[in-house]
């Protein structure tokens, strides 16, 4: 069960501090990293509205290590583009295999994701459900909030307060407050999880 | 040897062409205008891109006597995910 909860961790934050898809022909690079695990994502956006990746994510659980890589495919469904707004939904699936020392599995999973941005307030939620084997489903809340101190250009560096709250099936939620540094087209995140924690995130578009 | 790098800007500021100036809808974050500048960047008539992020527009600068329609231009914008407003 913990190890999935990780797993979900993983892929929502790779996807959140980010639009699942970026333009035609761009490729991205993110790192989600805590102080238990690290995820490496690479991404393609074939076109505006959809984009492939391939993860790879391990973690360190009580002295025994794990790994988890999987193939996946977003979908933006719908977008709003106004003159100082924008909104998206997208949709998301994938598969891949866990690994630990003693077995292999397959696992799947889809996801559902929404946000809202301007150059000042940021808002995005995401359900996920996973399956593994057909013995255990699991289901995946985040929702996520912030706001810009000041308003930045594209030649200067954006900064960016934000708070995430997450919950896994009946758990109690979690939360994260994060502080974002963008500039053109790299971004980093800071972060500390309210119980005790750290993250952080980087992201590149090329 | 100042005057050799005088003649230059001169010379290249003399082939440039006109310019035009696009608002875009959805343009709210560092990697929007990444996207569009690197767009309009790959098409051969476009010299040069400057995004105005608070403004959300973008200016083309175009080389001597060429220039995109603004049919091409919202396709471009609406590759990168975005809309044009002429």
């Amino acid at each position: 069960m913990r190890f999935l909860f990780l797993i979900l961790t993983f892929l929502s934050s790779a996807k959140a501090y980010s639009h699942a898809v970026a333009y035609q022909g761009a490729w991205s690079l993110m790192s989600t990293n805590r102080d238990d695990m690290s995820d490496l994502y690479l991404g393609y956006s074939v076109t505006s509205r959809y984009s492939v990746g391939v993860h790879h994510m391990e973690m360190n659980m009580q002295g025994q290590k794990e790994s988890y890589s999987v193939l996946g495919a977003n979908f933006l469904l719908k977008r709003w583009n106004e003159i100082s707004s924008q909104g998206n939904v997208y949709i998301g699936a994938g598969g891949g295999v866990h690994r630990d020392a003693r077995e292999q599995n397959g696992a799947t999973y889809a996801s559902l994701e929404a946000d809202w941005e301007s150059q000042k307030i940021y808002t995005s939620a995401q359900a996920m459900y996973f399956h593994e084997n057909s013995e255990e489903n699991f289901k995946y809340f985040k929702v996520r909030g912030g706001f810009a101190p000041y308003v930045g250009d594209y030649k200067e560096i954006n900064t960016w307060i934000i708070w995430q709250a997450e919950q896994l099936q009946d758990r109690p939620w979690e939360l994260t407050q994060l502080v974002r540094l963008y500039y053109r087209n790299a971004l980093i995140e800071v972060g500390y999880r309210f119980g005790g924690g750290y993250q952080f995130n980087y992201m590149v578009h090329f | 040897m100042t005057w050799i790098f005088s003649l230059l800007l001169a010379a290249s500021l003399s082939f440039a062409g006109e310019t035009q100036e696009v608002k875009v809808k959805g343009m709210v974050c560092s990697f929007c205008a990444q996207g569009i500048e690197k767009k309009l960047k790959s098409r051969a008539e476009v010299q040069g891109v400057d995004v105005d992020l608070k403004g959300k527009t973008v200016k083309i600068t175009y080389k001597d006597g060429q220039k995109i329609s603004n049919d091409e231009i919202a396709t471009l914008l609406k590759d990168a995910g975005y809309e044009a407003s002429f």
